[in-house]
């Protein structure tokens, strides 16, 4: 119910972002203390290992069941796992946001960052990149837009294309989620509008 | 003995036609040569066969590294080196350094590093990869990344000329090997990504002036189709047919790019080649064929004019690019002697057509579990696509599950070989399924244009058989269209074949092993873990009657990502989780180009 709650409050913030300039500051701080109290309560490395990955979560769902029952931090995602479906395989349900999210990376981004955004061997893990501290909503989307020379390789500028430029804010609810480890690798599922 | 006929023939027409040039006549002989590796496919045919039998199926497993050397690259290293008498030629990935070898001491002769725009590597799908250089006529020829084409002097180095090939802002980047025929230097372009309009396009050796560029989509002038001439499993193609089965001006962003391999029939004057996926990815608002994407094309090498085409995925929903290397051979078929081209496609069918007229001969599947399409029908060449698998019936916004090869192909670029002594095709594979899901987008220059969302994960979660290899490699039989057999790999084999006069087959794999295998049972002889994994071919050569064998190690490309394939997806039900863990847990980046031979 938690999530559901934050959810909601988080698209009214949303909408406000649309309307007011000075609303996305706002919400920015708001996602990166969310970030940064995750980065805090564990998973400041890599996992390793799918099952590692997934004791993670389900470790991590707990963690933020918990804390969201106790206070009201908002996250730009909403994720609610252990949904099965006809064929007994495991699903999550996630808000629009970062279901579309999900859908840009994986038409974009994956070419480079591998499926999950696990990286490749010429382009980083952003999961480990999303977990450093440093990495703000305003850092990631100046990334977006200008393009970025790492150690290794070079990533475009994306202001141009208009398929990305018009989702950061879905591209990083999409990699918060996975990076908090609240959403496990693979296909996640939109939540129903009636629900 | 076919095959040397088959040279000689060639060889004998070159000396009798006129306006034939002599630095043909030269590469001939060289090719002809077992003691060099003057092309990438070791001739023109595209065999990726070897005369030389100093390492056979009894001693190969004495194998020892001879020498080695490093690239000072990072990148994915595709390819393999060229041997021309003493001097060995090898090339790397972006920034796609050259360097020339003197065999008698390994010592480098000389070295050439393009200055190229930075800016390139990020239009540059999937790694940063470059397949190899030509040799003629005293040139080695290098096809940068940012589409320059540039002659080198094969003894100084110095640059003779250069031309480019493509607009990089654009999105039109290069990653093939060159292939030099007759007069004239032979290229291709990348960035079906891209909406780029893909081509093959011929230079003059001599001072790179453009001789023909072939479209693959586009209006008859472009395309150098014409329509009575040009045939589609025999029929004329009509008018226009590079447009019109394109809505509106969709063919100008059309892709059908051409970044594989190209061959070359001597006696037919045919150049063989593929064509890549159509732009973009999402097959909703692309409606028609999308002629001529995913298609065999044999042109006139003279004229670049089309003889005929064969479309093997209309209308593309799955990225199955046609772009894969075109074997040219000659084997009996249904008890009758024929003159062959073999394709291991993307799409998971294996094509024998009758190179002469591109009848279609046989199309089988070379990996059981691809189900996208039951069969292709022998008369009309089209496959029979499930409609559970098609992700345009399903449509934008609808997740279509399970769809077996994935975009990378139950083969990617990765060349196979091909015996005469056996007459088996050592292919290869991948054994890789996917969930897809087309969504609209904007097109936009410069910037990808893809419209799909990818999953990718082992077969065997579809299969239900309980495997969880990534890759096979296969022997094939393109008469039957059979596979002989099958050798499971715990990752996607991407590296080039080479079977030799010794019956032995070689291949590399993604953790870095050489493997070396018996040519007739696929039993493994020899395995070498080199320091990188493997997605280069493996070439041979004979230096003072020494047989070597070369492949470049250095792990990277699409392979980079399709390596983490079933690592991350959902593995519930398939056991051995581990089996997916990391590749960077086998291998890490470098390229390296490690040299076998018998020992003294």
């Amino acid at each position: 119910m938690g999530i559901r709650f934050n959810y909601v409050s988080c698209q009214r913030k949303f909408a406000c972002v649309i309307f007011f300039a000075t609303a996305l500051i706002t919400c920015a701080c708001a996602a990166d203390d969310a970030q940064k109290q995750q980065s805090a309560t564990g998973a400041a490395s890599g996992p390793e290992s799918v099952a590692e990955e997934n004791a993670a979560v389900v470790a991590k769902a707990t963690e933020v069941t918990n804390r969201e029952s106790t206070s009201e931090i908002a996250v730009p995602y909403s994720v609610d796992c252990g949904q099965v479906d006809d064929a007994g395989e495991p699903y999550c349900y996630v808000d629009a946001d970062t279901y579309i999210g999900w859908r840009t990376y994986h038409g974009f981004c994956h070419v480079c960052h591998a499926q999950d955004a696990v990286g490749s061997t010429f382009a980083p893990n952003l999961l480990d990149r999303m977990r450093q501290s440093d990495m703000t909503r305003d850092l990631f989307a100046q990334r977006l837009s200008d393009g970025f020379t790492g150690q290794m390789g070079v990533m475009p500028p994306w202001k141009d294309n208009p398929n990305v430029s018009k989702r950061y804010n879905e591209l990083y609810a999409y990699l918060t989620a996975r990076a908090s480890g609240a959403l496990p690798p693979g296909r996640p599922k939109k939540k129903p509008q009636s629900d | 003995m076919k095959n040397r006929l088959f040279v000689m023939i060639g060889f004998a027409l070159a000396l009798v036609m006129p306006g034939m040039s002599t630095a043909n006549d030269e590469l001939m002989k060289l090719m002809d040569d077992p003691n060099n590796w003057a092309i990438w496919g070791g001739n023109y045919a595209g065999q990726r066969y070897s005369k030389l039998n100093q390492i056979n199926n009894k001693n190969v497993g004495d194998l020892q590294v001879a020498w080695t050397f490093s690239t000072g690259v990072l990148r994915g290293h595709e390819g393999g080196p060229l041997v021309i008498g003493d001097t060995l030629y090898v090339h790397t990935p972006f920034p796609n350094k050259v360097f020339a070898i003197d065999l008698n001491d390994q010592t480098i002769i000389w070295r050439y590093e393009p200055k190229q725009d930075p800016d390139t590597i990020p239009v540059m799908c999937c790694d940063t990869v470059y397949r190899g250089l030509a040799y003629a006529d005293g040139k080695i020829f290098l096809q940068q990344a940012d589409t320059h084409l540039v002659a080198l002097n094969a003894k100084t180095g110095e640059m003779i000329w250069r031309v480019k090939n493509g607009d990089p802002k654009k999105g039109a980047t290069n990653t093939n090997a060159p292939v030099v025929v007759k007069d004239k230097v032979l290229t291709g372009i990348s960035g079906g990504e891209f909406g780029v309009q893909g081509f093959l396009a011929a230079y003059n050796i001599s001072d790179g002036k453009l001789a023909w560029k072939g479209y693959s989509t586009g209006p008859d002038d472009q395309t150098l189709i014409d329509p009575v001439k040009t045939t589609h499993l025999g029929k004329p193609v009509g008018k226009n047919s590079g447009t019109n089965t394109w809505k509106g001006d969709q063919w100008k962003i059309g892709g059908g790019t051409t970044w594989g391999w190209y061959s070359y029939d001597p006696q037919l004057n045919l150049v063989y080649y593929g064509t890549g996926n159509p732009s973009t990815w999402n097959p909703v608002v692309r409606p028609g064929d999308n002629r001529w994407s995913m298609t065999i094309f044999a042109r006139d090498l003279d004229t670049g004019m089309a003889k005929w085409v064969y479309q093997m995925t209309p209308h593309d929903e799955w990225d199955y690019d046609g772009i894969n290397e075109m074997i040219l051979a000659d084997i009996k078929v249904k008890g009758k002697d024929r003159k062959v081209l073999v394709h291991f496609d993307r799409n998971g069918f294996g094509y024998t057509l009758d190179r002469v007229t591109g009848e279609l001969l046989v199309a089988e599947k070379f990996d059981p579990a691809v189900n996208w399409a039951t069969h292709v029908d022998m008369k009309t060449g089209r496959p029979n696509v499930v409609a559970q698998y098609s992700t345009h019936q399903n449509g934008e916004d609808v997740n279509t599950e399970n769809v077996c090869p994935a975009a990378l192909g139950t083969k990617d670029q990765q060349p196979a070989a091909f015996s005469p002594r056996t007459n088996l095709f050592y292919v290869p594979t991948n054994h890789v399924c996917m969930d897809y899901e087309p969504f609209e987008v904007e097109y936009t220059a410069g910037q990808p244009y893809v419209g799909a969302t990818l999953s990718m994960f082992p077969a065997g979660r579809v299969t239900g058989d309980g495997t969880n290899n990534l890759g096979n490699f296969i022997a094939w039989d393109a008469s039957a269209g059979k596979i002989v057999w099958s050798l499971p790999e715990r990752f996607s084999v991407w590296s080039g074949a080479l079977a030799t006069a010794g019956d032995v087959v070689f291949y590399g794999t993604l953790e870095g092993y050489l493997k070396a295998v018996d040519a007739k049972s696929g039993k493994e002889l020899y395995k070498f873990k080199t320091p990188s994994g493997i997605i280069g071919n493996v070439n041979t050569w004979n230096h003072k009657g020494k047989q070597y064998v070369g492949v470049l190690s250095g792990i990277g490309g699409w392979a980079g990502i399709g390596m983490a394939a079933g690592l991350t997806g959902d593995t519930d039900g398939l056991g051995a989780v581990g089996a997916y863990r990391a590749l960077d847990n086998f291998t890490q980046l470098g390229g390296v180009m490690t040299v076998f031979a018998l020992p003294d």
